[in-house]
């Protein structure tokens, strides 16, 4: 249960229609900011379980006179994954690439990669071919399908969030007594906007975050410092007996379990390590989403 | 076949430079199939002939190279990743992220990225790249050698009107635009002897044109390539066309400028879109090794503008090679003349 049908902050309607479909719950529904929530009772703690649905993309600023879209990123991709990729916009085929090494110095060469330098090449020759089928503001994203590759790893867009997606999914399937509560949530890319909002309606004793992190992909579930001492160690030692491998991890920026700990919520965070992640190309291992899956089974079932 | 599925076709066909086994096959086929008198030398160049029943006609050669840059492997580290180097010339910038297949047995599937996660102050050299194919050392080591060739996954991409993007358009679409003008051509009478040649090496130093272009060969020859197409950040650059231009046929000290010549009024006569560029010094082409090679042939060289090339994303408009096929088909049938 895995689609890479576009989701790019604030344009997640594929993504939420196809969730819709796979998820069994008592309750579904989508709040005004367009998060999906799923409900599902129980006696037990009150659980809130977080798990971005949006991905990162590009949105066109400008039609220039001789038909290229210029552009800035929706979210989290560096524009040195961007340079030399397959885009689509409202279905339009274009490419992001630059001038040939022929053209350009070594000086010109080494420099980082800037978002302003990059632009989308859709085949108009003017203004006016590309008007007809482009307007400024449309949303697109590289055009990177699913790949599976090697020992059970997984390529392509958002592969991170997504699988902690089909974890969370496949968690409302499984009896447990804790009153859960699911929000796939949209706009995480753009500073978790859509958790934020969600949280204003829902009370939790414990919330849990799932997402992509940056890390090694085989290395098993990634427990990141965010996560409270007590919850931390019971995890450790679970995973322990378990025999699933368990990773603490700094975090280095922001991701949704922050803003589960600013409303006071007694907080875990887990990952699953991906490589290139601010990329259309990362890097997944789909063993390390089968291990997120069984720590937080274990888990559940161990909350009254 | 038409001339966009020929493109398509022969751009799908791997062959990084020294490595070009399986364009070479595919090629040496074509030829065949037309009924052309083809072999390949020990080199992997592939000759064919048209014969001529005119006493004392002439030699053409017609010439285009048939490989493309990629990567190579030359190392693999402890975390299974792989090291690489650049085979012909290849800009680090469109390497973050980009999908490769390695040409090993059957050939494996990868993604490049950089070694480490920090973020960059300058674009990461090719030290600094790695190929992760998603194994362990132990199974790397079993599966990659050092010294196998790497292709970027080709998938095209199709833009507004006749424009695609795709791998290997250099110099594929030269090789389309040959091919479609021989199937053309081939049942006619030529006024002279037709020698094709498809050589090998050209992005590592234009080896296969200096070891193919014997004395004798040919008394002219038409090199068929690729120039740079017009794009926003290349407005100060010259040498430039914008999709559209045509023919692009080259003038200056290393090509032959009568043929050139011939070739601007067969343009003009024939309607045939077209534009001019000058090279001052070497085309870059096979063009210049052929000027020099066998005791020397008078050589005139013809061009397809793409943009970004050497990339994944080598972007053409169909227009512009059916113009350098309609020109070879005018050139050939008796639009130019053979000097002494």
């Amino acid at each position: 249960m895995l689609n890479d049908c576009y989701a790019i902050s604030g344009s997640e309607e594929p993504i939420r229609q196809w969730l819709k479909k796979q998820l069994s719950a008592e309750t579904v529904f989508t709040d005004r900011m367009g998060n999906l929530i799923a409900h599902k009772c129980g006696s037990g703690k009150k659980v809130i379980l977080a798990v971005p649905m949006d991905e990162p993309g590009i949105i066109v600023t400008q039609i220039t006179e001789d038909g290229y879209l210029k552009f800035e990123t929706v979210g989290r991709f560096r524009p040195e994954f961007l340079a030399f990729k397959r885009v689509r916009i409202n279905g339009i085929q274009g490419v992001i690439a630059l001038k040939a090494i022929h053209l350009t110095s070594k000086e010109e060469r080494e420099k980082p990669m800037k978002e302003n330098q990059l632009f989308v090449d859709i085949g108009a020759d003017s203004y006016e071919e590309a008007s007809r089928v482009i307007c400024i503001g449309d949303c697109g994203t590289v055009d990177s399908e699913y790949r599976r590759f090697g020992d059970r790893m997984l390529k392509g867009r958002a592969v991170g969030s997504r699988l902690a997606c089909k974890v969370a999914a496949e968690l409302l399937q499984k009896p447990c007594s804790a009153d859960l509560t699911v929000v796939f949530s949209v706009q995480r890319e753009i500073a978790c906007r859509g958790l934020s909002a969600a949280l204003c309606e829902f009370k939790a004793d414990i919330g849990i975050a799932l997402d992509g992190v940056p890390a090694i992909p085989g290395e098993g579930v990634i427990l990141t410092e965010h996560t409270d001492f007590d919850i931390k160690n019971r995890m450790i030692s679970l995973a322990k007996q378990k025999g699933i491998p368990v990773k603490s991890c700094v975090a280095n920026e922001k991701g949704q379990e922050t803003v589960l700990k600013q409303q006071g919520i007694t907080t875990l965070a887990l990952g699953i390590p991906v490589r290139y992640p601010e990329s259309a190309s990362q890097i997944a291992s789909l063993d390390d989403a089968e291990a997120l899956k069984q720590l937080l089974e274990c888990y559940m079932e161990g909350l009254s | 076949m038409n001339l966009k599925a020929r493109i398509l076709d022969a751009s799908q066909i791997v062959g990084v430079s020294s490595f070009e086994n399986a364009i070479c096959e595919y090629l040496y086929k074509e030829l065949t199939a037309m009924g052309i008198d083809s072999y390949v030398d020990e080199n992997g160049n592939i000759f064919g002939q048209i014969a001529c029943d005119a006493p004392g006609a002439k030699t053409l050669l017609l010439e285009a190279h048939i490989d493309q840059v990629g990567l190579i492997v030359s190392g693999i580290d402890q975390d299974g990743r792989i090291r690489f180097t650049t085979i012909g010339g290849v800009d680090e910038r469109i390497l973050c992220g980009m999908e490769v297949e390695l040409q090993t047995n059957p050939p494996i599937y990868g993604v490049v990225g950089p070694v480490s996660s920090e973020k960059m102050e300058k674009t990461h050299k090719i030290e600094e790249l790695r190929i992760d194919i998603g194994y362990p050392y132990e199974k790397v080591k079993d599966m990659v050698c050092v010294g196998d060739s790497v292709v970027f996954c080709n998938t095209p991409q199709f833009l507004l009107g006749d424009k695609i993007s795709a791998a290997a358009m250099d110099n594929r679409a030269g090789i389309a635009a040959v091919l479609d003008c021989l199937q053309k051509v081939r049942e006619k009478s030529l006024p002279f002897c037709l020698r094709v040649l498809f050589s090998v090496g050209e992005e590592l130093g234009l080896q296969g044109a200096y070891t193919a272009a014997m004395p004798g060969v040919a008394d002219a020859a038409i090199v068929i390539d690729v120039t740079h197409g017009m794009t926003p950040d290349a407005k100060d650059n010259t040498g430039v066309f914008p999709l559209g231009s045509g023919a692009i046929i080259c003038r200056g000290p290393s090509l032959h400028d009568g043929y050139a010549k011939q070739l601007i009024s067969l343009a003009k006569e024939k309607s045939i879109p077209y534009d001019i560029e000058v090279a001052s010094g070497s085309s870059g082409t096979t063009a210049w090794a052929i000027q020099t090679a066998g005791g020397g042939i008078p050589v005139a060289l013809v061009s397809i503008p793409i943009r970004y090339m050497h990339s994944n994303l080598e972007t053409l408009s169909l227009a512009d090679v059916q113009a350098v096929s309609d020109l070879l088909n005018a050139a050939l049938t008796g639009g130019i003349s053979i000097v002494e």
